[in-house]
């Protein structure tokens, strides 16, 4: 996981002053979205746990942790055009779509099983780079190009399949989904390595902070010479993979490849990495605050099983928290300034 | 300019895989977009030409069996020299505008018989009492659609035995003893309240038998996988599983699996999807309920033929639903 700057800034260095020490601390927690709603999904698990002990048990975590890897990978491909200020509403229905593309050339083929999910994975990465380049390319708006390539491919998706799921999947691939490493689920393993390289790649190399400059002014980024067009496009390349990625995930898990998966993650997509502190304007987000964003998702969920509330509040609360994230970020920027 | 090229393009572009998706939904041989046979009407002299229009509520996999038994009643009139053609109107999502607009279409046509799937009662009454008054005779099939003058409903009408049925299974299989979690479905759906409704009477019997946890899944697998997880982790003595649609046995399989407690959580759910045949078989189920689909559209067609003809038929035919477990899921059909 991303290895915050954070907890190496307040490593002790001088024991005596204790106090200065959690003072700094709490600066740099306050500073970061993502450390404040980690601090704030820790203090919501702790009043869970006495609500409901068996929270915090490892095989719970585990549940919550599974669940969560899915929508964090199509998360943190919307984290990555959100930075870049573009934005793409076709994650849901391009995890959905590479999914039932791998499902159906495993079936109908020879193919080896995990070859089909590569080929599931690239043509994400091609739903991408067709939204990629229309929108530089032929300068069209993100919103309008990745809303028409959503209906293009969910519609694809009933086309194929026409409704039906394809059942049988093969059980090489199952483990992918459902088994687990120790205690912890291979998705999340998958998820956790994706979002190390992410963050590495978005905070130490080159081309990340040209994303984070683009998205923060994209004119500026033009004039010192930043290759805009083939940075967004990259992005968007990205994005589609890391959606597919979580669609094929998706297919061990459930052994089938089912025509409604993604239908219902696009909005998460945006909620996890908004929670975590990226801004719809571009410029700002973080993977860590991502991954935590989506955590607190699932731990809503979860806790409205475990404590046996109506089902029906988790809209409500997800909703209440996601003002208060934003509520939080203004406070915040308006500090600063 | 070149923009709006594009923008032009993109438009053209999404119409005309709208129009395509369209074009893909099946087409029933010898179903053709020609005008309605004219009636000959004469009294006392059976029709041997008929026309009839379906409207469902959507295009759905599960309609393909209500397809195939309809063909099966036509193949058979055929053979004593009527024959029988029918439209498959179906709107692209359950929405209530796209329905109503496939059925003024529908009536439109003038068919001698007009089959109705009522998704919702008060938006399709005035259309079914017009059609009625036109002298087209509607026959309900799949929903029932109360207060309203069908000549006929061909269908389940009541979900409420389904849960029963499922309830006394797993309540059996349990020794009516025990800890049990419900996936209700979908918050609107009357046919998984339903179900709910007469599973719960059905345990209401057996005191020692728990519901300790209820959940709607919206009839999504993923979700279902999730809730049923998290279900098994809050309540570790949960012994058995009612899952009340058509997906979440699927998810509630999948996730009984994944936690390792095949045989130790009991699920029983509804429909025969072929994941949940799959679980059926291989024990991770303990039985599902089956509605005689292929029947639905098998009597719609005789009734339709006697409808058009001025006979009399039956108020409500319901075609029920059965049990099939292990012991039977390989022979059920």
């Amino acid at each position: 996981m991303n290895k915050s700057s954070a907890t190496v800034r307040s490593s002790p260095t001088n024991p005596a002053s204790s106090s200065n020490l959690l003072s700094r601390l709490l600066a740099t927690v306050m500073q970061s979205q993502a450390l404040m709603l980690l601090v704030f999904l820790i203090i919501l698990s702790i009043l869970i746990t006495l609500f409901a002990p068996r929270f915090i048990q490892v095989g719970n975590l585990a549940v919550i942790t599974r669940q969560t890897s899915f929508i964090s990978l199509v998360s943190l491909g919307q984290l990555l055009c959100l930075i870049a200020g573009v934005i793409d509403l076709s994650v849901g229905a391009t995890a959905g779509f590479a999914g039932i593309c791998a499902a159906i050339l495993m079936n109908a083929t020879t193919l080896n099983p995990y070859l089909a999910m590569a080929v599931g994975v690239l043509v994400g990465a091609t739903i991408g780079l067709i939204n990629g380049l229309l929108v530089t390319k032929a300068k069209l708006n993100p919103f309008i190009v990745t809303l028409s390539t959503s209906f293009v491919i969910s519609g694809l998706i009933l086309v194929v399949t026409g409704g039906w799921a394809i059942p049988n999947m093969p059980e090489t691939i199952q483990w992918l989904g459902k088994d687990s490493l120790g205690p912890v689920p291979i998705p999340t393993i998958i998820t956790l390595i994706v979002a190390g390289m992410l963050a590495f790649w978005l905070n130490r190399t080159y081309i990340g902070r040209h994303i984070f400059a683009i998205g923060g002014n994209k004119d500026a980024a033009l004039l010192v010479g930043i290759r805009v067009d083939r940075l967004i496009t990259l992005v968007y390349v990205l994005s589609g993979s890391l959606s597919a990625l979580a669609g094929v995930l998706m297919l061990a898990r459930l052994a089938s490849g089912q025509p409604t998966i993604g239908a219902t993650w696009l909005l998460p997509s945006f909620a996890a990495p908004i929670l975590g502190g990226a801004a719809l304007s571009g410029g700002a987000g973080s993977v860590l605050g991502t991954l935590v964003g989506a955590l607190l998702m699932s731990v809503i969920q979860n806790a409205i099983v475990m404590t046996g509330m109506s089902v029906y509040w988790e809209n409500v609360v997800i909703g209440l928290v996601l003002i208060a994230a934003i509520i939080l970020d203004r406070v915040r920027s308006a500090r600063r300034q | 300019m070149q923009q709006r090229w594009m923008f032009l393009l993109c438009v053209i572009a999404s119409i005309s895989i709208f129009a395509l998706g369209g074009c893909a939904t099946p087409t029933m041989p010898g179903q053709t977009a020609m005008a309605p046979a004219p009636s000959a009407d004469q009294a006392g002299e059976t029709k041997s030409e008929l026309y009839f229009v379906y409207v469902p509520k959507l295009v759905h996999p599960w309609y393909e069996d209500v397809k195939a038994g309809a063909d099966r009643a036509i193949a058979e009139f055929a053979q004593r020299g009527i024959t029988v053609r029918y439209d498959w109107d179906a709107p692209t999502a359950a929405d209530v505008v796209q329905q109503t607009q496939r059925l003024e279409a529908a009536i439109a046509k003038n068919p001698d018989v007009l089959f109705v799937s009522c998704l919702d009662v008060a938006a399709n009454k005035p259309l079914i009492e017009e059609a009625v008054g036109r002298g087209i005779p509607v026959i309900g099939f799949d929903t029932p659609c109360p207060g309203t003058p069908l000549t006929t409903f061909v269908g389940h009408e009541t979900y409420i035995q389904d849960g029963a049925d499922l309830a006394e299974v797993l309540a059996k299989a349990l020794d009516y003893k025990g800890e049990i979690g419900i996936l209700l479905g979908s918050p609107g759906a009357e046919n998984h309240k339903q179900r709910v409704e007469g599973f719960k009477e059905t345990i209401a019997k057996y005191p020692d038998i728990k519901i300790v946890a209820e959940e709607y899944d919206n009839d999504d697998v993923e979700r279902a996988v999730n809730l049923t997880a998290s279900m098994i982790q809050a309540h570790p003595n949960l012994q058995g599983i009612f899952a009340a649609n058509a997906s979440s046995p699927i998810g509630a399989g999948r996730a009984i699996v994944e936690a390792g407690k095949k045989g130790q959580v009991l699920l029983v759910g509804m429909d025969d999807m072929p994941e949940m045949v799959g679980f059926v078989r291989d024990g991770t189920a303990l039985a599902m309920n089956v509605q005689a689909v292929p029947e639905i559209g098998y009597w719609t067609i005789v009734y339709g033929v006697a409808a058009a003809n001025g006979q009399t038929t039956p108020i409500v035919h319901d075609t029920g639903s059965k049990v099939v477990d292990q012991t039977t899921v390989d022979t059920y059909k």
